[in-house]
């Protein structure tokens, strides 16, 4: 009986397996959407897991210009500015802009963007970002 | 007439009894029909980042998996890419488990949605997307956790979740977060947790 089980699951998982295709996320530089209003106080995205050193990305498909910011976490209840340099001021485009950052080198475990209008007023902002990059 | 007396008293003694056995099977079969009754559906927002146009994407999961070990054995190529939670042959590390939750999408528009947004919760640990098996764009990384939906026509996809072992042994439930656009407020759940096979 319980080689039948055993039987049966691995069919399953090879059946599983087989239909599952290639795209699994290189490092985590897949994109999520994003979509809220945004002010002059900093608005902030859900955490991603950062898996290397490199830049984080955003593009922004509509709204004013922003202001953006890469925050590292631990636990994913707070977060520290980890933003390199100064931060990145970036509005619509149909080009990725990198994000510099020490999220990584600070043995934080995931980011999140903290974005704030540019402009002064309030508006919507929509768009796309990954922690990482390729 | 002290025997007629214990004799009424046994009588009503088991009649008591079974009536409260009946109502607790009744008990028992108005839990077994919640359980069955248990939504898998939600309604979640969608942009397509591409015209720009919202809408709402009906979500349902039709099956929830946890895979063990194995799973690099037979298709390791992809997974190297990823070596916090793969090793240089290609096996998931020791610590993780790879869990699958196959979705059906259905869209009144023909849209495109970021399934990658979307997040597993065990014990208050949040998870977050890894893996999707229809990307628009396979060959472009950026585009792999998006899903292209044609009008009124269902599409099943399978997207995956690296777990660690110990949040999943200790775990009580598993809630699945739908999310296609982060708009900074909390979308549907989703209690995945009596699908999960032994």
């Amino acid at each position: 009986m319980q080689i039948k089980k055993t039987l049966i699951g691995l069919i399953g998982t090879v059946i599983l397996i087989g239909a599952m295709g290639v795209s699994v996320f290189a490092n985590n530089s897949s994109d999520t959407a994003y979509s809220f209003k945004v002010s002059n106080s900093k608005k902030y995205t859900s955490f991603r897991s950062k898996l290397d050193d490199t830049s984080a990305t955003i593009k922004v498909s509509s709204g004013s210009k922003v202001i953006v910011y890469v925050h590292g976490s631990t636990l994913q209840i707070t977060s520290s500015d980890c933003t390199y340099g100064t931060p990145k001021t970036v509005g619509i485009s149909s080009t990725y802009t990198y994000l510099p950052n020490t999220v990584y080198e600070d043995d934080y475990s995931y980011a999140r963007l903290a974005i704030k209008s540019a402009t002064g007023s309030s508006f919507t902002s929509s768009g796309v970002w990954s922690p990482d990059s390729v | 007439m002290k025997n007629k007396l214990n004799t009424l008293m046994l009588f009503s003694f088991i009649a008591i009894t079974m009536l409260f056995t009946a109502c607790d099977t009744e008990l028992n079969k108005d839990n077994i029909s919640d359980q069955s009754s248990i939504s898998r559906t939600a309604s979640v927002y969608n942009i397509d980042m591409e015209s720009g146009n919202s809408s709402y994407i009906t979500v349902t999961v039709k099956d929830f998996k946890i895979i063990e070990d194995k799973i690099t054995d037979l298709n390791a190529e992809p997974f190297k890419e990823i070596p916090d939670f793969v090793d240089e042959d290609g096996n998931i590390k020791s610590d993780y488990d790879f869990a699958v939750i196959t979705l059906s999408l259905l869209s009144e528009t023909n849209t495109t949605a970021c399934v990658s947004g979307s997040t597993l919760m065990l014990e208050n640990n949040y998870f977050e997307c890894f893996y999707n098996d229809s990307p628009v764009d396979d060959s472009n990384t950026k585009q792999s956790g998006y899903v292209e939906l044609t009008s009124n026509t269902e599409k099943e996809i399978n997207i995956g979740f690296f777990i660690n072992k110990d949040s999943i042994s200790d775990s009580s439930e598993f809630i699945f977060y739908p999310q296609f656009v982060d708009t900074g407020e909390e979308g549907p759940s989703i209690d995945i947790t009596d699908m999960l096979s032994d």
